[in-house]
C-alpha cells in the first residue's frame, strides 16, 4: 500500500480509530501486527512470509544468543541469524548480480560457466527490514540489550506499518520500548504528526512525482539530450530523490507519532551541508549511523591507525552503495562518496562544522548568534554548500543513469551545448521536458517554497510558531498548506523510490 | 476537559481544515468547469482538445441533432460544411485511437440528452479489433470511465482533481485577460482537435511506409490482430446491438480513404483479406437493419493514391472529409453486400497491380 494512495486515506484513519479504542497495550500491539501485515500485503502477499521467516529467525536467535552464557554458542547462533536475515536478502536481491558477475570474472580466466538469473520480484523494503533485524541480533549478541520475549512485539517492531517499507531503519532500542508503553490521545502530539505527514506529502506529490517527469524524460532517451538539459534533470533528480525519500521518512513519522510512536529523524536538510562528510550526517541518518555501528567500528573504526580507517571509511560507503541496488552504478556511486570522504578526512574538511551542528542537532541545542552575523555566515558558507550540491549531483548520475555505460556518456557531456541553449525558447514550449508549461512552474515554484520552508527551518521551530497563533488563524494556515498538496499533488501516482532497494 | 471532548474538537477542526483546503478548488472547477462535465461553464465556452475529457462533457450539454462518431479519422470534417449539406445541426465527437467501445459510451450520451435524427459512424476493422467491452488502447491513454458512465457517486474524480483545477485557472486567466498560451485552448468548435494545419506530404506517408515496412514502426501500435469470430461478436455486441438500440436514429456508416499504402502494408502482412472480410461481416448485418445506410470511400483512388494528401500512412486531409460530406448528401456511393465484395475484390486486384508494386519499390529504394 502506498501512502499517496486513496487506500491509505481510509486505511490510516482506521487504524488510528482502532487502535485507540482498543483498551490494552497487547490488544493495541496485536492490532498493530496485523494492520502492518495487510500493509505490507498489499503489494505481495506471500512475501509476508520472508518478513515473518527473518523475525522469526532472529527472534529465536536473539533468545538462545541471550540464554546461553557459552561464546561457541552464541556464536553459532548469531551467525544463524546473520545467515537467515542476509540470505534471503543476498537470494533475492544480489544473486543474479552476482552470479552474472561471476560468470564474467571466470571467462577472463577462461574457465566456462554457465551463468542463470532467478526470475523473482524483489520484495518490498527487504533491505530494510533486515537490516533492522540485524541490528537487533548485533544488540543482544553485543550484549547492549535484552533479547524480546514477546514474539508478537518481535514481529511488530520489524513490520510496524509507518516505517517498514522505506525506514527510517529502527534500532531497537528505541522503537521496542515504545511497544511497551500505553498511549493516549494526545491532539497537540496529533497535530503535530499531521504537520509532519502533511509536509511529506507535500514533497513526495508536489515536487518529487512531478520532477520524476522531467528526469525520466532525459535519463530514458539521453542520446536524445545533451550537457544542459543533463544538468536540469540531475538537479531534478536530486530534489527527486531527496523530496522522494525525506518525504516518505516525514509521513512515516508523522503516522507514527499520531499514534504515539516516535522514530529517527532520518533528513536534516542535507543539501544545505557544506561538504560530503556532512551530506552523509544529514542524509539517511538512519542508515548512515546503521553503517557506522554495525560495519564501521567493527572493522575498527579510528582506533586501528590512519591508513585504516581511510580504507574503513571506504568500504563502508560501498557496502553502502550495494545495499542501494545489485548494480555496479550504485557501487560507483558508493563508492565516489567514499572517495570524497576519505579526502575530506585527509584534508580535513567537514569535519568540524560538521560535528559541531550534528552535537547541536542532537542535544536540541541551537546556538544564537547575532542575525547579521548569520546571515554573513550563511552567505560564506555558500561557495562550500554549492561545491558539495554540484559533487553529489554529480554522484546522482550514476545513481540514476541504467548503466555505467550511460553514466560515463553523460558526465563528460554536462558542459556542452550552452552555446546553442536558448532560455526564452526552451521555457517558451507548451511542454517542457515532458511537463506541461504550468506544471514545470508549478515544479520549480514548490522547490523555492520547500527552501523557504528550509530557510525558516533554520532560523525559528515552525511548530513553535504555530503554536502561539490564535486557534483560528492556525486552522487557516493548516487549510492553506493542505490545498497546496491536494490541489498542486501530481495526479499520476508513482510509487517511492527507495522501495526497490 | 474529557478525552472524548478532545477527541471530537480535533475531528471538528480537522473537517474543518480539510473543508477550507477543498473550497478554493471546488469553486474554481465548478464555477468553470474546464471539460464542460457538469454544465457550469460560462458561455463562450472554451474547449481543451484532450478528447477523451472533452467529448463526454460535449456530447451532453452541446446543441446538436447529428453526431459524427469515430476515431481520428472524423476530426478533420468541418461541423459547418457538414451542418450546411446535410441539413443538420452536426457535432463531431471524435476520441482519437479509440475503439469501439468507448465511441459507444459517447453515443449512449448522446443519445440520452439530445435528439438524435442521424449519426455518421466511421467504421473501421481497428475499432472493431478488440475484445468486446475492453478500454484498451496502445496508445496507453488514460480513459476516464467516471465522466461516462453516468453514476453521480463518482463524480467527485472530477471536482477534486489538480489537472482540472489548473485546467479551471487556465480559462479564468483565458476570460480574464485573453491570454492563450500556445494557443492550446479553443473558442470555435469549429477548429478544435482539427490538424489543418499539420504538414501533408507525399514524404511524409513514404516514409511512414517505409519505417512500418522496415520494422521502425510496428503496425500492431494500430491493431491487435484479434481472430475474426472474436472481432465478429464485437461487431454484434457492439455495433449491431447499438443500431438496434435505437431505432428512431438512422445510422450512416462509412468506410473512410485511407492510403493505398495501408491497404498494401496489411497486404504485405497477409491480413488484408481478413480486415475486408471483417468489414464485409459489418456491411452485411448492418445493411440486414432498415435504419442503416453504409458508404465505402476505399475504393476512391483519387484520394488514396494521391499521396499528397496524408500525413502519415491513414491519416488524409480534410479534402478527403469534404468528399465524403458530399458523397453522403448525395447519397452517392452507398453499398450494400453484393456492392461491397465487388468493391473488395478491386481493391485487392489494385493494391496487387504493378502499378502499387512499382510504387512500393520505388519508396522502398
Amino acid at each position: 500500500m502506498l501512502f499517496n494512495s486513496l487506500e491509505y486515506l481510509v486505511f490510516f484513519p482506521l487504524v488510528t480509530a482502532i487502535y485507540f479504542l482498543l483498551p490494552s497495550i497487547k490488544t493495541r500491539n496485536y492490532m498493530l501486527l496485523i494492520a502492518s501485515y495487510y500493509f505490507y500485503m498489499q503489494y505481495k502477499p506471500e512475501y509476508a512470509l520472508l518478513m515473518l521467516l527473518t523475525s522469526f529467525c532472529c527472534y529465536i536467535a536473539a533468545l538462545n544468543i541471550e540464554k546461553t552464557e557459552s561464546k561457541g554458542i552464541k556464536r553459532f547462533w548469531f551467525f544463524i541469524s546473520i545467515l537467515g536475515s542476509l540470505g534471503v536478502l543476498f537470494f533475492f536481491k544480489y544473486f543474479n548480480f552476482f552470479n552474472n558477475n561471476m560468470a564474467g570474472l571466470l571467462s577472463l580466466f577462461n574457465v566456462s560457466y554457465r551463468s542463470f538469473s532467478i526470475d523473482v520480484l524483489l520484495p518490498v523494503g527487504i533491505s530494510f527490514y533486515t537490516f533492522q533485524s540485524l541490528s537487533y541480533t548485533i544488540d543482544v549478541y553485543r550484549g547492549d540489550i535484552n533479547a524480546e520475549r514477546d514474539f508478537f512485539t518481535f514481529a511488530l517492531f520489524v513490520s510496524f506499518f509507518p516505517q517498514l517499507v522505506a525506514g527510517p531503519i529502527e534500532r531497537s532500542t528505541n522503537l521496542l520500548p515504545q511497544f511497551y508503553r500505553y498511549n493516549e490521545f494526545d491532539a497537540e502530539r496529533a497535530a503535530s504528526g499531521l504537520r509532519l505527514m502533511l509536509f511529506g506529502f507535500f514533497k513526495k506529490v508536489v515536487i518529487a512525482d512531478r520532477l520524476a517527469v522531467i528526469v525520466n524524460t532525459v535519463y530514458n532517451n539521453h542520446k536524445a539530450y545533451n550537457g544542459i538539459y543533463y544538468i536540469i534533470a540531475t538537479i531534478a533528480f536530486a530534489y527527486q530523490i531527496f523530496c522522494d525519500f525525506s518525504g516518505y521518512s516525514d509521513i512515516a513519522r508523522g503516522t507514527a507519532r499520531v499514534l504515539g510512536y516516535e522514530l529517527s529523524t532520518n533528513f536534516e536538510r542535507p543539501y544545505y551541508s557544506k561538504s560530503v562528510t556532512e551530506f552523509w550526517r544529514r542524509w539517511h541518518i538512519s542508515l548512515s549511523s546503521w553503517f557506522r555501528d554495525y560495519l564501521y567500528i567493527p572493522l575498527g573504526g579510528s582506533r586501528k591507525g590512519y591508513l585504516r580507517t581511510l580504507i574503513n571509511l571506504f568500504i563502508v560507503f560501498v557496502v553502502s552503495g550495494l545495499w542501494h541496488g545489485a548494480s555496479w552504478t550504485f557501487v560507483v556511486w558508493g563508492a565516489l562518496n567514499g572517495l570524497a570522504i576519505v579526502i575530506e578526512r585527509v584534508l580535513g574538511i567537514g569535519k568540524r562544522s560538521g560535528k559541531k551542528e550534528y552535537m547541536e542537532y542532537q542535544t536540541g541545542k541551537k546556538r544564537q548568534r547575532p542575525l547579521l552575523l548569520r546571515i554573513f555566515g550563511s552567505l560564506a558558507g555558500l561557495v562550500p554548500m554549492v561545491l558539495t550540491f554540484a559533487f553529489i549531483c554529480g554522484t546522482w548520475v550514476f545513481f540514476r543513469a541504467q548503466s555505467i555505460d550511460q553514466a560515463l556518456y553523460m558526465l563528460p557531456r554536462f558542459l556542452e551545448g550552452f552555446d546553442t541553449f536558448n532560455l526564452k525558447q526552451f521555457l517558451g514550449t507548451r511542454i517542457i521536458l515532458g511537463l506541461d508549461h504550468w506544471e514545470f512552474f508549478t515544479a520549480i515554484g514548490s522547490i523555492i517554497l520547500l527552501e523557504l520552508v528550509h530557510i525558516f527551518q533554520s532560523f525559528a521551530s515552525p511548530s513553535r510558531v504555530l503554536a502561539r497563533m490564535p486557534v483560528a488563524i492556525r486552522l487557516v494556515t493548516y487549510a492553506v498548506c493542505l490545498s497546496i498538496v491536494i490541489w498542486f499533488a501530481w495526479t499520476e501516482s508513482q510509487t517511492f523510490i527507495y522501495f526497490a532497494f | 476537559m474529557s478525552k472524548t471532548k478532545e477527541v471530537l474538537l480535533f475531528i471538528l477542526k480537522g473537517i474543518i481544515v480539510l473543508i477550507l483546503a477543498l473550497m478554493p478548488g471546488v469553486f474554481m472547477v465548478v464555477k468553470f468547469d474546464p471539460y464542460l462535465f457538469l454544465g457550469t461553464q460560462p458561455k463562450p465556452y472554451i474547449y481543451i482538445p484532450n478528447e477523451r475529457f472533452q467529448i463526454p462533457g460535449m456530447a451532453r450539454h452541446e446543441e446538436y441533432d447529428t453526431v459524427i462518431l469515430g476515431t481520428s479519422m472524423i476530426e478533420n470534417f468541418s461541423e459547418r460544411y457538414a451542418s450546411q449539406k446535410l441539413n443538420a445541426n452536426v457535432i463531431r465527437l471524435p476520441i482519437n485511437a479509440s475503439y469501439i467501445t468507448e465511441q459507444k459510451y459517447v453515443l449512449d450520451i448522446a443519445q440520452k440528452y439530445r435528439d438524435i435524427k442521424t449519426v455518421l459512424w466511421a467504421v473501421d476493422y481497428r475499432t472493431v479489433d478488440i475484445n468486446h467491452g475492453d478500454i484498451y488502447s496502445k496508445n496507453n491513454v488514460v480513459f476516464p470511465k467516471y465522466m461516462y458512465d453516468e453514476n453521480p457517486i463518482n463524480d467527485w474524480r472530477y471536482i477534486i482533481d489538480h489537472n482540472n483545477f489548473f485546467w479551471a485557472l487556465k480559462q479564468f486567466r483565458m476570460r480574464k485577460t485573453g491570454i492563450n498560451p500556445f494557443d492550446y485552448m479553443k473558442t470555435d468548435r469549429e477548429i478544435l482537435n482539427t490538424w489543418n494545419w499539420k504538414t501533408f506530404s507525399r514524404e511524409l506517408i513514404t516514409k511512414d511506409y517505409k519505417d512500418l515496412y522496415e520494422g521502425r514502426k510496428s503496425v500492431y501500435d494500430k491493431i491487435n490482430n484479434l481472430p475474426v469470430e472474436i472481432v465478429k461478436e464485437v461487431i454484434d455486441k457492439d455495433l449491431i446491438e447499438s443500431i438496434r438500440k435505437y431505432p428512431d436514429t438512422d445510422f450512416v456508416l462509412f468506410f473512410a480513404p485511407k492510403s493505398i499504402l495501408w491497404f498494401k502494408l496489411l497486404d504485405q502482412m497477409g491480413i488484408l483479406e481478413k480486415k475486408l472480410e471483417v468489414l464485409t461481416y459489418i456491411v452485411d448485418e448492418a445493411s440486414k437493419l432498415p435504419n442503416v445506410e453504409i458508404y465505402n470511400f476505399q475504393n476512391q483512388y483519387q484520394f488514396t493514391e494521391n499521396l499528397d494528401i496524408y500525413l502519415d500512412i491513414t491519416h488524409y486531409n480534410n479534402t478527403a472529409n469534404k468528399f465524403m460530406i458530399d458523397a453522403i448528401s448525395e447519397k452517392k456511393l452507398i453499398t450494400d453486400s453484393e456492392l461491397f465484395r465487388k468493391d473488395n475484390e478491386e481493391l485487392i486486384e489494385r493494391v496487387r497491380s504493378d502499378e502499387i508494386n512499382n510504387l512500393v519499390l520505388e519508396i522502398l529504394q
